[in-house]
Parts: structure tokens; sequence; C-alpha cells
């Protein structure tokens, strides 16, 4: 039997449909209305630059259980309302059920006046700063950090650097060895000449990055997700979901050129944080300076930052309390799918609870 | 959209339907079909606009597979085998690669899954430089330029400058060179790319192969067989993007980039400074000094906002040394000798 067997006319049917759902998803686009992302209500308490720290209030208004503090360390390259996508979708949500007082900094849109922001202004700096005003606020000496992604590896660097200062440190999807050999990134950026393009473009433009995330499966992700999208565009619900996601994916911020040229050097081409030699201005980045209890999160099917990448924290860091979480899922699906809500921020929610 | 729109539309629906039974369709009537409608059409809102337009651009893509198969079609109608007939026209596919490196030639329908990476990188590279599409890549887009054509330019751009704009003409000479040097590497990408495109069609066909000794069922609709080419390319480009050639031909085609980009700046800063206007370097330069001011300002904040608490704590330990028992005795004693004197 022939492995094709088309009818012109089932075809001919087929494409009539598409074209159809096309239309009708055109409608449905119409009347969509402006897309909103970041639900949860919240509220800024520290300014600084474009850097905005929030604190998230309890849709209950409940207080929340947990005395410690929680503040979310995002990544620089994305936006952080992923973490607060929409009302189901939210780990701020979940995290805020679990009983924790949420904290999360935005870091805006850097630009030109940003172009000099080293990592050392960004961890010792904006984040030591951010962890400050918070300790202040709730009078402790040391607070709980949850970094994801990039937002992770900072976090890492800060905790090692300010051990004092952080009571329990969480990384969602966050790379420790940038140079596993299913690290398509980091294979990519060794040959990339990255003293060139940061005195070349000045600050790195989102568009390239975008580019480059997009090519990791450049096929699923700029072709085959957009037919497959047209099957449930008739439906508006579905619509909304979808639009909110791609406006996220395309949301991408400039990178501070100084910045990125010390993650690439030091982390992707240098692999510094696993062999001991990352400095954050001046201080030395020792993995086993991370004494207090760690929970490591990744994500079993994450593409951009492979499992093993983050798993490569286990044995190596000076805690005794240590802890990894395997998500079964991807790089985003760990934020926004229905599983991941019902199983990471409660995990979260009950390790923080045993170790107040 | 409105009712005149969606008559529009299906009118040219029905018109492409029936070139498709004409004895003189269009090469692609399913894409065509899609590109006028696109035409008729404005993008529903703004917000929108860009996310449609991918939509329509890869409903492309996906009815170039229709179209391709139609073409199928015409053939067995005449009695030909159906099977025969497709792997044929993914061969016809494939040689179509080769045709697609050389300006003029027109590229195979579905090769457009493939040209979309290539696309994107081509105007991020425009937005980059500043420079339009074609001016950067040389006409016709992907399409490689011919290797005489990129020798005479290097010759004529090797002619030494003379006069008082020496200097001015071998900034253009070298500007000139980079681009060539960058839409050299980009071509050798682009070559690349092909092969891999190639390479995608060989494993459709393994795949087919392997379906039929299994017995499974047979693939009977486009998106089936569409998901499958999806599939493939996924599995030969993952495969190659790891390699060392990948990441030598991608590291070239970005590092030419940024020199060409540098080459931009370092003329452009020229031209500001010859009209007394601040140049980017100057603004560099201020900008790393306020960075370093404001480095210096959050640090002073810090040590005074230490130097406070610290104040604080002693005052507060004075006072409660000053409430104490002891001190309070000696006060007392204090008191009294000062009155004795007195």
């Amino acid at each position: 039997m022939s492995p094709v067997q088309f009818r012109p006319d089932h075809i001919t049917q087929e494409m009539l449909d598409y074209a159809k759902k096309l239309g009708e998803g055109m409608e449905t686009l119409s009347n969509l209305g402006p897309i909103e992302t970041g639900v949860t209500p919240r509220d800024p308490v520290y300014e600084e630059d474009k850097l905005v720290l929030y604190r998230y209030r309890h849709p209950n208004g409940e207080p929340p259980h947990n005395p410690v503090p929680v503040l979310i360390v995002y990544a620089l390259v994305n936006r952080p309302y992923m973490t607060d996508l929409q009302e189901n979708r939210s780990l701020v949500r979940g995290l805020l059920d679990a009983g924790l007082d949420v904290y999360l900094i935005d870091w805006g849109y850097p630009d030109r006046a940003d172009r000099f922001l080293t990592l050392d202004d960004y961890i010792n700096g904006y984040i030591n700063r951010c962890v400050d005003v918070i300790c202040r606020q709730h009078q402790r000496e040391r607070i709980n950090v949850l970094g994801i992604c990039q937002g992770g590896t900072f976090s890492l660097c800060y905790a090692a650097i300010h051990p004092h200062k952080v009571n329990n440190l969480i990384t969602m999807v966050t790379p420790i060895d940038f140079q596993t050999p299913d690290n398509l990134l980091s294979r990519w950026a060794q040959q990339i000449d990255v003293d060139l393009a940061v005195d070349a473009m000045g600050n790195v433009p989102g568009e390239l990055l975008n580019w480059t995330f997009l090519t990791l499966k450049p096929f699923r992700l700029m072709t085959q997700k957009y037919v497959d999208t047209v099957d449930i565009l008739r439906d508006e619900k579905a619509a909304k979901n979808f639009m909110r996601m791609e406006k996220w994916i395309f949301d991408s911020p400039d990178q501070a050129g100084e910045a990125f040229r010390e993650f690439v050097k030091q982390f992707f081409q240098e692999n510094c944080l696993i062999n001991g030699k990352a400095r954050i201005g001046e201080h030395p980045v020792k993995l086993e300076n991370l004494t207090m209890p760690v929970l490591n999160i990744y994500a079993s099917e994450d593409h951009l930052v492979p499992p093993a990448a983050s798993k490569a924290l286990k044995g190596r860091t000076g805690s005794q309390d240590y802890t990894e979480l395997a998500f079964s899922g991807g790089h985003i699906g760990i934020y926004v799918s229905g599983k991941a809500q019902k199983q990471v921020p409660p995990a979260i929610g009950a390790w923080l609870d045993d170790r107040i | 959209m409105t009712n005149s729109m969606h008559g529009q539309w299906w009118d040219q629906w029905l018109r492409n339907w029936q070139a498709l039974a004409a004895p003189q369709r269009p090469a692609n009537p399913w894409a065509a079909a899609l590109d006028e409608w696109s035409r008729v059409l404005s993008p529903p809102t703004p917000t929108y606009a860009d996310v449609f337009a991918r939509m329509l651009a890869q409903g492309k893509s996906f009815f170039a597979f229709g179209d391709a198969l139609g073409n199928s079609f015409e053939s067995q109608d005449k009695g030909l085998d159906a099977q025969a007939l497709f792997l044929r026209s993914l061969e016809n596919l494939k040689q179509g690669w080769d045709a697609q490196l050389w300006p003029g030639a027109a590229a195979p329908a579905a090769s457009g899954l493939w040209q979309l990476p290539l696309e994107s990188w081509q105007h991020t590279a425009s937005t980059l430089t500043g420079m339009s599409v074609d001016a950067l890549h040389g006409p016709g887009g992907s399409a490689p330029t011919l290797p005489w054509m990129q020798q005479q330019l290097e010759r004529m751009l090797a002619i030494p400058g003379l006069g008082y704009t020496r200097e001015h003409q071998e900034q253009l000479q070298k500007l000139g060179s980079l681009m060539v040097a960058y839409q050299k590497a980009f071509n050798e990408y682009t070559v690349a790319y092909a092969d891999m495109g190639k390479r995608s069609i060989e494993r459709v066909k393994a795949r087919l192969t392997e379906r039929e000794a299994a017995g499974e069922a047979p693939i009977e609709s486009t998106k089936a067989l569409f998901d499958l080419w999806v599939d493939c390319s996924e599995e030969v480009y993952a495969e190659f993007v790891m390699s060392d050639d990948y990441v030598r031909l991608h590291g070239e085609m970005t590092n030419a980039l940024m020199t060409l980009k540098k080459q931009e700046r370092t003329m452009l800063d020229d031209s500001l400074e010859a009209m007394n206007l601040p140049t980017r370097r100057e603004m560099d330069t201020l900008l790393q000094r306020f960075q370093q001011t404001r480095r210096n300002e959050k640090a002073l904040q810090s040590e005074m906002r230490a130097l406070q608490t610290t104040q604080k704590e002693l005052q507060a330990r004075i006072v409660a040394l000053q409430k104490s028992p002891s001190a309070r005795k000696k006060k007392k004693t204090k008191s009294k000798a000062k009155k004795k004197q007195t």
C-alpha cells in the first residue's frame, strides 16, 4: 500500500476548511480587544532607574502564613509577566495561594543610557538593594529568593556573595553548567565575538535574541505553531490565551551591553560558575558559599536550559539541605501549563514552610 | 471582517477553485488565493497585525503543499502511478533547492518552510545595519551573489584611494569590503541551509518508506504530511546545528555582520564629528562616566545608611547606659560632690 494516499476532493476540502478557519480566526481577532497580562494586583514598593520592585496583594486579603517574604528574580531577556500571565496560569497567584508574601523585580526596558550596566550593577547593586528594602520593610535580616532562568543564575551569584541575606534559595529552570553537550545556545555562543558584537551594537537588540531563541526550533516555532493555531482561533478564550503568549514571546527588551558581554563570556563561553572562576564586580562567586537550603527546580523537556545544565548544581553547593524537583514539561510550561499550576507553587510553598 | 470583505474573499476562492480545473492555472493557486485574500483585507487591529501576518505567511507554506499535491493529481488523472508521482514531486523539490541557490531561479513552493528562518535573519540584519534587505544581501533576498560578481567587486574595492578625500575613500572601500565579506558568510550559511532542506526531503522519503514497511496507515491529509515534513525538518536541523560546521558558519555570519555594523558606526561618528555634532563615541564616554558616578553615589548612600544605623545603635546604647542603675549612682555621686564644692 502506498504510504501517501490523497484524494483530490479531500485535499481541496481540506484547503477550503483551512481558509475558512483562517477567515473565522481573523474575525475572532478583530473582536478580541486588548490583551492583558500581569493579572494579580500589586503595589510598587521601590523604584530605581528602570527597575520597579512590586509586592503582590493576596487576592482574598488574607495575610501570608509564611512570615519570610519571597523575592522573584526574573531573567533580563524576557518580561516577568510570564509569572503572572493570566488568572488560571500564574506562578505568582499560586505562591500567594500557598501562603507566601511575594515580591518581584521588574527590570523594565533598558535603553542606551543603561549601556554600561554591568552584572555587578545588576546583582550587587539592584538585587542587593531590593533585598535590603524588603528586609527593612519586614524587619528581617534575610529573605527567600526565587530565581528564574537567567534570573536564577543571578540569584545563585547573589546568594553565594551575600549568603547572610538569603534564608532559602529556589532556582527554577536555571543554567549552572552552561556547556552540557545538549546546550544549543552555548554551542552557538562559542564562536561569537561578543566583544565585537557589544562594541558594534551598544545594547543587544531584543529582536536579535528573539531570532536566536526561535531558531532553536524554527519549523515548530515559526511555522507549525501558526498553522496549528488556525484550528483554535474560533474559540475566543483559546485565541486570547494564544495571543497572550505571543505578546510575551515577542516582548523582548534590549540587553544592556556590558552585562550581556559579561554574561556570555563568563557563563556561556568560559563556564565560570562551574569552574569556580566567576566574578561579579570585586566578588568571587563560589558555589560552596551557598550554605542555605536550596530547592532546584528544572523542566525535563526544557529545550532552552537542558535539565543537565540545571542538575549540575547538585553536589556543588555548601548546603546540607539540597532538594531537586523535576517538572515534566518545557521551559515555558513550567509557569503556564495547567499541570504546573497544580504542582510547582504548592511544592515551593510546602518546601519553604518546612524551612521557616 | 465586514460582509463585503467576506464576499470578496469567497469570490476569490471560487475563482481559484475554478482555476484548478482550468488548462492554464497559476503555479500555486491556493497560495495565490491566500495572497489575494490578504491584499483584500486589512489586518484586524494593529495589535494583532503582526500575528496575523505570520499566520498568513505560514498558511501559504501550508497551501504550497496543497498546490504541490494538486500538481501530482493532474498527472494522476492521466493514468500515472500516484506513489511514483509523489516521490517524483519530492525529487523535483529537491532539485529545486539547487536552482534556488542561483539568482533568477524560482524557489520551490514548499521550500518556504526552510526560507523562513533565513528571511527572518535578513530582516534582523537589515534592521541592525539600517540597510535594506536587498542592499545588504544582494537583490533576490536569499539568493547568493555569484562568485565572479563578488570577485569583481573585491578587485574594485582594492583600488587605492588618491587625493584629498583619500581617507574618506578608504573608509568607504572598507565598508564595501566588509559588506562583501558579510555577503560571502551569508552565502555560505544559505548554501548550508539549502543542503539541510534537501536532506529534510530525503528524511521525509525515508520516513514514508519506513511507514510503508511497518504497514502503518497511509497519510491521507495535507496537514498530516505537513506535520511529518516539520518533524523531519526539525530532526535534520537539530543534527546540523549542533555540528562544528554550523557553529562556524553561524559565528562567521554573525561576526561579519557585527564588523560591518562597527564600521558603519565609525563612519557615522566621523561624519557627525565633521559637522560638530555629538558622536556615539562621546556619548559612550559620558555614559560610562555617568554610570561610575551613579555607582559611587549608591556606595556612599549605602555607607551613609550604615553609619546612620550605627549612630542610632550607639545613641540607644548611650541612653540605655544613662538609665542603668550604675550610671544613676555615678550621677548622684557627681552631684553630691558638686554640692560639697559649692
